[in-house]
């Protein structure tokens, strides 16, 4: 062979090997709806799952014609479609999926789960459904994760996976993401074992957020902050990175600050970014190891380098691109990233707005971390109570659903580069009507709502659900002015029977109660009577937290018996609501050491609390000193708390049975 | 090749390498290549000039007698260096004219943007091809295939038609880089570019060869991401269409190596590029 013919032939089979790897862009398939709202595979449809009427509106995407109604079960939450355009409903009220096969309009199967379902996943082979359900039937303390084989429905596995899972995703390497939504943490999943991944304790975002807590390098204290409400796990195309919308709480003391500063909620967030209670994204890294990507919060450095390499990541707080504008981002509840991998939609239930920014880098030409301190490129505001969010597979409409005002909405781009705007171009579809009163709705948008000046400073943007969260409690100890303060949990306490209100009582009905929080801590103008009212009657008949457990019937009949009796837990947990709405010391009236209870408003000791669904609201006491009920009556030195000092060890676990059953 | 011509050989070859590392092209030029060889005769000195000494006043005399005849031997010898006429430089890597069946050729060229090695082998007369390595720096690199067929022309203006094709590997990816070596050049991660290269050379063995190099960039990006939100997913290659136009000169030092002096203009069709981008090159073409 010639030398010519040799280096054409080499020539030939460079070219070759050299365009061999033009290939089929391998994010063509993502998850690409997250919450209330999905479409099915081909786009045709865009089914809304409306939670106060329990039902799926099934809807043409080519005229917005609602195609059908389907009674999926009591308050569906979420909506996941398979690869083979099956439909699967979370029906978080009676503790079931329900399974819909398109076409059919109608419920196929219900799968029977744990109590009240949150989080949906199937497995990028379509092999596997995954539910999180907030608690096991057999107990309160801990969630489930079960998987349905997708061909014949039935459970594959079922495991424990700690206190109040929520959401759920799949990563790669056949493992899956469990939130748990109180406490900010995550669990890695070993899918095929069915088992959580060894070693998984904590997951390092605490720490990681406040890497600098211990350095006093600058002679002075950090504040930290602690992830709560981890509402969403929101999986990159690739399924190598997630992201995991949060609310970032503040640990130290907080100071007071006038009202017309914002009240003493507004100052201290993270950075200065928000509120005490501010919201953030967490970025956690799947390729091998789960690893959380999140800025040191508490040195509140300029955080959008890492070593002179600009971070990969958006921004760990989220917040408009102009302050004062009337802008701000509160509640991030769900979440997609596109199709391309390349822009993360945080739908901001509190806020009403979508905010849209890259999902890989923090500066550019359309945002800079480094002179804004955000990373959101564009907020778009949509209706009330969004909770749900779909985007099409060709990556140029999202569909947003309204929960409080039971509608879609659309959002599309027009313009390109820095000409590009994002808008909502209006209702797409009105799935159902309000099921509640005028005034209870009204009510539920004022405790939801962090834009309303009435209830809550521009300078704080928090609204009532920012800690309590869906009307019950974060998990977190506030460092208040008056000491230390667990969130109490407000859902199936009805408020209207339990004055004085606080943990110290000091305010004896509802109006000053109100004016107090609304106006001196959120820095609100305050409500008129009748919006007060409004808002106080939404909160009486909020449900309490399921507990309904099944195991040990006859221990909770003892434990009964043991509360009423020996203990002598009824003597202040008494009544219809278990408490006698008086004050008692229980032993942690603390009025000495750092941030002590503020001597001049307590009488006698705490409020004390009602006991409804209080197996879901750890920590326990008010200084949330006691993380299970257990320990609760296991530690009680003195009968200081009941006497439990001379119940036998099989009476305090009766004891602890019937308070899980409350 | 006796002892002392290998010796010199390999000498050039260091000293290029030297000065390719260290810019100094200018040393490239080998003197002793440029000489044939040393001169055989030397200068014979001169006669040694009689002390001054006035004359003395006198009254004007009879005329001088007539001047003699001199013979040419009685001339002082004079020795000349005589130079070898210079041989053209005909090699060419930027330039249209190829370099000859066998023939080889490198250029090492440091610009903006892009640092550029280049080996090439004539193949033909008329076609050469060859290997290549783009580099914007170390966050773009790029090897490359490249061939240059020449059209024709005369001793003084030559034309050939081009085409390099690369694969290029970034140290970020698309969707993270902002201003970076994607949107200067207009790679992407394959990249196609035919062209056309018109020279001029003067008929002076030394003459600078002036090229012309207009070359159509056509690159494949598979790794499209969408620059806006809820603008739609790209296709999984999207094309980018360029216009590179390249102008300089290849000067020569010495029948093999020239020093290359280049500016240019890139016109980047995807919006997510500079819209123009210049350029410049400055480096060294050998045969060695």
């Amino acid at each position: 062979m010639s030398m010519f013919k040799r280096s054409m032939m080499v020539g030939a089979l460079a070219a070759g090997v050299l365009f061999a790897g033009c290939v089929e862009n391998p994010n063509a398939s993502a998850n690409r709806s997250s919450g209330t709202v999905a479409l099915s595979q081909d786009d045709a449809y865009l089914y809304a799952a409306d939670t106060d009427n329990g039902l799926l509106a099934v809807i043409d995407t080519a005229t917005n014609a609602k195609v059908a109604e389907i009674k999926v079960g009591a308050s569906p939450v979420r909506v996941l479609v398979g690869g083979d355009d099956t439909i699967y409903v979370a029906n978080r009220g009676d503790n079931s999926v329900a399974v819909i096969r398109r076409g059919d309009w109608q419920v196929a199967t219900r799968l029977e789960v744990g109590i009240e379902p949150t989080g949906l996943a199937m497995t990028s082979d379509d092999k596997q459904l995954l539910v999180t359900s907030s608690a096991s039937k057999e107990s309160p303390d801990f969630g489930i994760l079960t998987s349905f084989e997708t061909a014949t429905l039935q459970p594959k596995f079922e495991i424990p996976v700690g206190p109040e899972p929520r959401a759920v995703a799949v990563i790669a390497g056949n493992r899956a993401l469990v939130s748990l939504f109180k406490q900010g943490e995550l669990v890695e999943v070993d899918l095929a074992k069915g088992e959580l991944k060894a070693g998984t304790g904590t997951n390092g975002i605490y720490d990681r957020a406040n890497a600098s807590r211990s350095d006093t390098s600058f002679g002075r204290a950090f504040s930290t902050f602690h992830p709560r409400g981890m509402s969403d796990l929101i999986v990159a195309p690739d399924r190598n990175r997630v992201f995991a919308p949060v609310v970032w709480a503040r640990e130290d003391a907080i100071a007071r600050a006038p009202s017309s500063a914002g009240g003493y909620y507004s100052a201290g967030g993270p950075c200065n970014v928000g509120a005490v209670a501010t919201a953030g994204i967490v970025t956690v890294d799947t390729t091998t190891t789960v690893t959380p990507e999140v800025d040191d919060l508490t040195g509140c450095f300029r955080s959008g380098t890492n070593g002179g390499e600009e971070k990969d990541y958006p921004a760990s707080t989220l917040a408009p691109r102009t302050s004062g504008t009337g802008e701000a981002i509160q509640g991030p509840t769900v979440g997609v990233v596109d199709p391309t991998g390349t822009w993360l939609f945080v739908v901001n239930r509190e806020s009403s707005n979508v905010a849209v920014m890259p999902a890989n880098r923090r500066s550019g030409d359309d945002t800079n971390y480094q002179s804004s301190g955000t990373s959101v490129r564009s907020l778009v505001h949509v209706g009330a109570g969004a909770d749900g969010i779909a985007l099409t597979r060709d990556g140029t409409k999202a569909y947003v659903y309204s929960q409080f005002e039971h509608r879609v909405e659309m959002l599309s781009a027009t313009g390109r580069g820095s000409a590009a705007q994002i808008t909502n171009t209006g209702t797409v579809a009105q799935v159902a009507q309000d099921t509640l009163t005028p005034e209870l709705a009204a009510g539920r948008r004022l405790f939801f709502d962090a834009l309303d000046t009435r209830m809550s400073s521009s300078l704080t943007n928090v609204a009532c659900a920012t800690c309590h969260l869906e009307g019950r409690e974060d998990g977190h100890v506030w460092q208040f002015p008056d000491g230390p303060r667990q969130t109490p949990a407000l859902a199936g306490r009805h408020l209207l029977s339990t004055a004085p209100y606080h943990w110290s009582g000091e305010f004896s009905d509802l109006g000053t109660f109100n004016r107090h929080t609304i106006i001196e801590r959120m820095g609100g103008s305050g409500l008129t009577t009748s919006a007060a009212n409004q808002l106080d009657r939404w909160v009486d008949q909020l449900p309490s937290a399921t507990t309904g457990i099944k195991a040990d019937l006859a221990g909770v009949v003892r434990g009964k018996a043991v509360f009423e009796t020996k203990a002598a837990c009824a003597s202040c947990h008494t009544g219809e609501l278990l408490t006698n709405n008086a004050f008692a010391d229980v032993g942690t009236l603390n009025l000495n050491s750092k941030n002590a209870d503020n001597g001049s408003v307590m009488r006698a000791g705490f409020n004390v609390p009602s006991l409804i669904g209080v197996a879901r609201s750890a920590p326990y006491l008010h200084d949330g000193s006691m993380t299970s009920l257990e320990e609760r009556v296991f530690r009680n030195d003195g009968d200081r708390h009941g006497v439990t000092s001379s119940l036998t060890s099989d009476e305090k676990l009766d004891l602890v049975s019937y308070l899980k059953s409350l | 090749m006796p002892a002392h011509a290998r010796l010199r050989v390999f000498m050039s070859r260091f000293l290029f390498v030297i000065c390719a590392l260290t810019g100094l092209t200018a040393a490239a030029q080998n003197a002793a290549d440029e000489w044939v060889a040393p001169p055989e005769r030397t200068v014979q000195p001169g006669p040694v000039a009689a002390p001054f000494t006035p004359a003395p006043m006198q009254e004007p005399s009879a005329p001088a007698a007539q001047p003699q005849p001199v013979s040419p031997g009685a001339w002082p010898q004079v020795s000349v260096r005589q130079r070898v006429p210079d041989a053209p430089n005909r090699v060419s890597m930027f330039g249209a004219p190829a370099l000859g069946q066998w023939k080889r050729g490198q250029s090492l060229v440091l610009g903006f943007p892009i640092l550029s090695l280049r080996l090439s082998i004539g193949v033909l007369d008329q076609l050469d091809v060859g290997v290549g390595f783009d580099s914007f720096y170390g966050s773009m690199n790029s090897p490359k295939i490249h061939a240059k067929f020449e059209l024709g022309g005369n001793d003084m203006v030559k034309a050939a038609v081009g085409l390099d094709a690369g694969l290029a590997f970034f140290s970020q990816r698309a969707a993270r880089e902002v201003r970076g070596p994607r949107w200067i050049t207009g790679y992407r991660n394959y990249n196609l570019s035919p062209g056309f290269i018109l020279s001029y050379q003067g008929l002076s063995p030394r003459a600078a060869r002036l090229f012309l190099d207009l070359r159509y960039l056509l690159s494949f990006d598979t790794e499209p991401f969408a620059t806006d939100p809820l603008n739609g997913v790209p296709s999984s290659v999207a094309l980018g269409h360029n216009v590179l136009i390249r102008g300089g000169a290849e000067m020569p030092l010495s029948e093999r190596t020239s020093f290359v002096f280049g500016l240019g203009l890139d016109i980047h069709g995807r919006a997510a590029d500079s819209r123009v981008m210049p350029s410049i090159a400055l480096g060294l073409v050998t045969g060695l």
